[in-house]
């Protein structure tokens, strides 16, 4: 659902897109290996995707976008 | 050193959020660790700005997991009768509810709980009498490589690498800075 791009030193390290059906379900890009797992959560006051921290990425700050990736 | 953060909404294409750096600017820290703990902010700063924390590892390499802790300075009260302790950090911002939350004693003995609201109070609610411990949100990013972009909220803001020996990237700044 979402797509997430991450530079450093002008090179893209990270260009994954979340699975749309299931965020937790990993990766569904071809550009990346399938045990990378992406996450985003927006803030919205959900408290499904509150407790269902992927990784140690959980969500507490309403209204604001928290990320992660990780493998 | 350039870096940037850019988040898409997938199917409309549409940036909903970025951030860039391209050169040293005074707001931002940018620190290397090696295990050591990283303290970000001792104090909320003065203005009324968002602040954020990304932290990396970009490359392939050896198991590594990063601790952030964004800690907040409130007492708890507790209520012996529902055998609960609150903590109430309502003027810290607006929080989810059910997200966990966590506190720590002068033992270093942790404790989970959860966010709840109260009326218009954020609250939030552990189990016994903690009333002596320091409240504060943990996130964590483990494997061989990845990052986390994080909203942090609290007085005192600490990144450790607590696995591994990587070279991580912390980068601490106010949002809406482009630099």
């Amino acid at each position: 659902m979402f797509r997430v791009v991450f530079d450093r030193d002008g090179r893209n390290v990270f260009d994954m897109n979340v699975g749309e059906t299931d965020i937790n379900q990993g990766i569904t890009d071809n550009e990346f290996e399938a045990t990378e797992t992406a996450v985003i959560y927006d803030g919205s006051n959900n408290s499904d995707s509150a407790i269902c921290g992927l990784n140690g990425i959980n969500a507490c700050v309403l209204a604001r976008v928290t990320a992660g990736v990780t493998k | 050193m350039r870096s940037s953060f850019r988040i898409f909404e997938g199917k409309s294409g549409e940036m909903i959020g970025r951030v860039m750096r391209t050169g040293e600017e005074e707001i931002s820290k940018l620190s290397f660790s090696h295990n050591e703990v990283i303290q970000l902010r001792s104090h909320l700063p003065q203005d009324a700005g968002n602040y954020r924390v990304e932290c990396w590892v970009p490359e392939e390499g050896g198991e590594f997991k990063v601790v952030l802790i964004d800690m907040f300075s409130v007492a708890g009260s507790y209520d012996g009768g529902a055998d609960k302790t609150t903590f109430d950090i309502t003027a810290y911002g607006a929080f989810l509810t059910n997200a966990p939350v966590f506190c720590i004693d002068g033992d270093d003995v942790i404790t989970e709980g959860v966010i709840d609201k109260d009326g218009g109070d954020y609250l939030c609610i552990f189990d016994g009498d903690v009333s002596d411990s320091d409240v504060y949100f943990m996130y964590f990013v483990e494997g061989n490589k990845g990052f986390m972009s994080v909203p942090v909220v609290g007085d005192v803001i600490t990144v450790q690498q607590e696995t591994g020996d990587r070279e991580i990237t912390v980068r601490y700044f106010e949002e809406g800075e482009d630099v």
